[in-house]
């Protein structure tokens, strides 16, 4: 009815847009050789040491080397380091250098500077994000040039994992304001960065190493709207963007648009204050972790595009436990009312999920929530807040439920240890279980892969099953639109990084 | 006053509009009463539906009935446009009559405050009590409610200004009636007609703000629907599910029109001799 | 005039320093600081700690404020806790761009109020004079940021077109330029419009039963050469009015509409600098905006003053 009138208004403003600029109609950013990315955020700092915010990181994984790296299929590849030998019993770790690399301000790359980047990671002045990746290291040696010696307190099998990580890339020495300077060994060099708009990478020519870029420069546009980079892809101006699974499926049908996917690493959960009352007694959590519906969650805030998930993200296929099997992930009423009635609250009670205003998806997942907990009396009260607020109330401890997002990472040591041991760094849950720091300690300090899988997995189970510390609840399967101007772009739980020196551009 | 009366009777606009507003009004008393749908209740076998007989607009990404979610939002909205207009006004009246009424420095004090918060960009000021107090409906209204503040305080002060040499005043003044009598007795009434006006377009104006908020995810908390954050939530849904995001916005729509036009009408009313002729 | 204009000026003084206090107590007061914020849910005690050390917040508040003043008046606005830059060049820089696009909103806003205004006043309480002002307030009867989004998708989805992406300066590609701003600028506009038609309406009502008009009717001029010659011109100084307080009141106000469609405006960056507690950015931003704000103002009352002298404080 209207909406014929509407389009004729539209058209006619589209009209003059065209007559006023009719020459111009192809935009200088499709130039021969550059890709161009709608990113969402502004990166906040390129320092990779301290600064975690994906939108920085994304950016400077493409500027530094780690010593090794992930590929797809999790398994380690050289980087910066060519071999290495794990001797002593596990306590020595001796990593052999690339030869011949230089850092992107002609700087030749030595053992000189990855003993400057972990003793930068050390110093709890600095506050780097690896810190707690590496208590275990007593003494960094370099006996020459191209070699680097880190002796153990105790064997720690998520070492040579935990030095592929961004957070772990190697640093010049001779660089001191990383937020201000990037200088990496990486494949593309910072060209420019233009704040609230664009950054700008360009091909570092001197790269040696295997995984040389294909293209030569690629931009990150920013883009904070969703709606924004839909409306940019569809109309070709950028190649590649992050979407939601709606606006995936709305883009299924569009020409000249691919659509990649691939599971994430990261998984939405229910933070519950382990501490607080009601929350202190284990039947309370219990009844929690039963009368949720997490299909539901899958169903309507993810639109079935995700996975059900412990702390260890199923794309960690190795690791991570087969959850469906676990009794409390069927929902189950008459369960959860008897848990809480035990506990002493057979008529509920009321209470607070706090969740991200940033999110949309936890917002969703909040008002399922909510709904879900009715079943049993429970009142939860939602309450978004603004990003500062959020982050600020999740490191008080004092919540009472809380949705959030977690990156489970690559190895299951900081799935578990970082976020759930008594003394993890991310254990804001006040969760505190003897066996399960034993496991988690145990299953760090053992060489052997198959005892280490195994005191993983009972870790889980008295994590999930028994204490239900937190929900785990989904891991969202990650969308990206790709221009058919890109190929071989494949996204992956490795990291966009990894995807983007495959691709090419035609 | 009849004069008036008989003017507004005569002001087919006017008439209409709060026939309009009242009608509104009325549904969402008695809302409670009506034969709908919990407007929180998720259906998930019904996502994202078009209008049918069971849910007369559709329903949202949860299956939610949007006809009853639209009349629940009417209610949160009126209540955030009035609730935060009465916050301004109350404190306005009493900020302005003190100021313009005893002059000197409380003039000056007071001023200079309204000029200061007055040149807080309105949004940023909003957001940044919102975020220090915390979302939620009652907070939501006290930001907008003291972010409008300084526009009632100066136009009560000019309208004090106005009457305070009138001979009424000063012959009240000279009979010794008290300083409070005079101002809300004497002084208050002669203002009223510019309030009334200006708070009708107040109470648009909040209403938009509220939206405002909500885009940014700190009005109304959900599941609690306000029309502005239902509309900033079905932005997503704009091209799967349409009248998501058509219907409230139509309902703003009638409902800031009548506001705003009531507020138009009273104006003609209450200065004849401005405007039509 | 020269004595007026100086008290004023003086008058300025302590609402300037309260501005300045409030608005560092305001971002002060709200929870959250820059460093578990860069850190996010990375963040251990001992990393927030030294980052917080490193940016000076450690120190009492009031120690906090006159150092932030004391810079303030070397004309040191201090450089953002997010990306290192200096905060007043940036400011100035993302001034001029909500300024390009508060002048094209408020045009705009003109192109479409003024002539519908015209029409509205010579059609009084006609049917045609009701129906555009309830157009004229279509605007400002719906959130900016739904107009907005259904502008971006429409274009998209059935024109394949949306602006170009990276922000050129007017003066470096005026096309381009103008093609970035045309749709937050539409968008603006039509909130805009509606102010603006019902003064020009209201006005040009009052002008056109003026006896001037009168006389130049009974002359026997054309109704058009009335209209446009004599009843615009002399109706312009309250349509220009209402669009200067429109521009004050935009270059605060446009935050949504730049978030909506990243232009890199003044109103962004310091929602940005509140999600992220910059506060040096937040803090100087706001004064920035109220600084102009209130010169602004001073401005209009001059003129005011020079205008009518009967005028005073």
């Amino acid at each position: 009815m209207n909406k014929k009138l509407l389009m004729s208004l539209l058209l006619l403003v589209c009209l003059s847009l065209t007559a006023c600029g009719g020459n111009h109609g192809t935009s200088s950013s499709k130039g021969g050789d550059q890709l161009v990315i709608a990113a969402d955020q502004d990166p906040v700092g390129l320092d990779p040491q301290t600064v975690p915010a994906a939108s920085s990181s994304r950016i400077y994984s493409l500027i530094y080397n780690s010593l090794t790296k992930i590929n797809s299929n999790f398994e380690i590849e050289p980087s910066l380091a060519s071999s290495w030998k794990v001797s002593d019993g596990g306590k020595t770790i001796t990593f052999n250098l690339q030869k011949g690399i230089k850092f992107q301000n002609g700087k030749e790359f030595t053992s000189d500077d990855v003993k400057y980047t972990f003793n930068r990671i050390l110093d709890p002045k600095v506050g780097a994000i690896a810190k707690s990746y590496f208590t275990s290291i007593k003494d960094i040696q370099t006996p020459d040039k191209n070699t680097v010696v880190f002796h153990l307190n105790n064997p720690d099998s998520a070492f040579i994992t935990n030095t592929s990580s961004v957070y772990t890339s190697i640093i010049s020495k001779d660089v001191k304001n990383l937020n201000k300077e990037a200088v990496g060994t990486g494949p593309y060099k910072l060209s420019k960065i233009v704040n609230g708009q664009y950054v700008l990478l360009k091909e570092n020519t001197d790269y040696k190493l295997e995984d040389k870029p294909k293209i030569k420069s690629i931009k990150f546009n920013i883009m904070k709207d969703d709606e924004q980079r839909l409306a940019a892809i569809r109309a070709g101006k950028v190649d590649i963007a992050t979407l939601n699974s709606d606006s995936a499926s709305l883009l299924s049908k569009s020409k000249n648009i691919k659509i990649k996917k691939y599971q994430s690493m990261e998984y939405s959960y229910l933070g519950i204050n382990n501490d607080k009352k009601p929350f202190n007694n284990i039947k309370v959590r219990q009844a929690l972790s039963y009368v949720i519906d997490r299909n539901e969650i899958i169903d309507t805030v993810w639109k079935g595009k995700a996975e059900l998930t412990g702390p260890i993200s199923p794309a960690q296929k190795e690791f991570a436990a087969d959850v469906k099997s676990f009794p409390s992930y069927t929902q189950n009423l008459s369960k959860a009312k008897e848990l809480l009635k035990e506990a002493g609250y057979p008529n509920g009670f009321s209470t607070v999920i706090q969740t991200a205003s940033t999110y949309p998806d936890m917002v969703d997942t909040a008002q399922v929530l909510q709904q879900q907990l009715k079943k049993i009396g429970i009142n939860a009260k939602i309450e978004q807040l603004e990003w500062g607020k959020y982050i600020e109330v999740w490191k008080s401890k004092k919540m009472d439920l809380m949705i959030g997002r977690n990156t489970s990472g690559s190895d299951p040591d900081r799935s578990l240890r970082f976020f759930f041991a008594t003394d993890g760094s991310a254990n804001v849950w006040n969760y505190s279980d003897n066996k399960f720091d034993k496991l988690v300690q145990s299953a760090l300090q053992t060489t052997d892969s198959n005892a280490r899988k195994n005191f993983y997995q009972e870790a889980q189970e008295l994590l999930v099953n028994q204490d239900a510390a937190n929900l785990f609840l989904a891991s969202p399967i990650n969308y990206y639109a790709v221009n058919d101007r890109v190929s071989h772009f494949t996204p992956s739980a490795a990291g966009e990084a990894y995807a983007l020196l495959n691709a090419t551009l035609k | 006053m009849s004069s008036m009366l008989q003017n507004f009777s005569k002001n087919k606009t006017a008439l209409i509009c709060m026939i309009i507003l009242l009608f509104i009004i009325v549904v969402v008393i008695f809302s409670e009463f009506l034969p709908l749908h919990s407007p929180n209740k998720m259906n998930k076998e019904y996502r994202l539906q078009g209008p049918s007989s069971e849910f007369f607009l559709g329903t949202d990404q949860f299956g939610r009935d949007l006809f009853s979610r639209i009349i629940s939002g009417a209610k949160i909205s009126l209540l955030v446009g009035i609730s935060s207009v009465i916050i301004s006004v109350g404190i306005g009246i009493i900020l302005g009559l003190i100021a313009g009424y005893f002059g000197k420095w409380y003039d000056s004090l007071i001023m200079r405050t309204m000029d200061i918060l007055f040149a807080f960009p309105e949004i940023l000021l909003a957001l940044a009590i919102v975020a220090a107090l915390g979302p939620g409906t009652f907070n939501t209204i006290l930001a907008i409610g003291i972010v409008n503040i300084p526009v009632f305080t100066r136009l009560v002060r000019g309208s004090v200004l106005g009457v305070k040499n009138l001979e009424y005043i000063e012959s009240a003044k000279s009979l010794g009636a008290k300083d409070t009598r005079i101002l809300f007795l004497e002084i208050l009434p002669n203002i009223t007609a510019p309030l009334l006006v200006q708070s009708t377009l107040a109470i648009s104006g909040a209403i938009l703000t509220e939206s405002a908020l909500s885009f940014l995810g700190l009005g109304v908390q959900p599941p609690n629907p306000s029309w502005g954050g239902m509309i900033a939530e079905s932005r997503r849904y704009m091209e799967l599910a349409p009248g998501m995001i058509i219907w409230p916005c139509l309902a703003m729509l009638i409902t800031i029109f009548a506001i705003n036009l009531f507020g138009d009408a009273l104006n003609d009313i209450f200065n004849p001799l401005r405007g039509k002729n | 005039m020269g004595k007026y204009i100086l008290k004023r000026l003086f008058s300025l003084i302590p609402i300037i320093i309260g501005i300045s206090i409030i608005v560092f107590l305001i971002i002060h007061l709200v929870p959250g600081d820059p460093a578990s914020i860069i850190l996010g849910n990375n963040a251990t005690p001992e990393a927030i700690k030294a980052l917080n050390a490193k940016l000076g917040l450690d120190k009492p508040l009031i120690v906090q404020y006159f150092d932030w003043v004391v810079h303030l008046i070397q004309g040191n606005f201090g450089t953002s806790v997010q990306t290192d830059q200096s905060v007043l060049p940036t400011l100035i820089n993302k001034f001029l761009v909500t300024f390009q696009l508060t002048l094209l909103s408020v045009l705009i806003g003109w192109i479409i109020a003024i002539p519908l205004g015209i029409l509205s006043a010579v059609k009084a309480n006609s049917v045609v004079d009701f129906i555009l002002r309830i157009i004229s307030m279509l605007g400002i009867s719906i959130p900016n940021f739904a107009i907005g989004t259904l502008l971006l998708l429409i274009l998209s989805v059935y024109f394949g077109w949306y602006p170009p992406i990276d922000y050129v300066n007017f003066w470096d590609d005026p096309i381009s330029a103008l093609k970035i701003f045309i749709l937050p600028a539409i968008t603006m506009g039509i909130v805009l419009s509606a102010g603006i038609m019902r003064m020009t309406r209201t006005s040009f009502i009052e002008t056109l039963n003026k006896d001037f008009i009168r006389t130049a009717r009974a002359k026997g001029n054309p109704e058009g050469t009335v209209i446009v010659g004599h009843g615009l011109r002399n109706s312009m100084i309250p349509i220009i009015t209402i669009g200067g307080m429109q521009i004050g009141y935009l270059l605060g106000g446009a935050v949504i509409v730049e978030q909506l469609f990243s232009i890199p405006g003044i109103g962004q960056y310091i929602l940005n600098g509140i999600y992220h507690r910059d506060f040096p950015v937040v803090q100087g931003g706001v004064l920035f905006i109220s600084l102009i704000f209130v010169f602004v103002n001073l401005i209009v009352d001059i003129i005011y003053c020079w205008i009518d002298p009967r005028i005073k404080y």
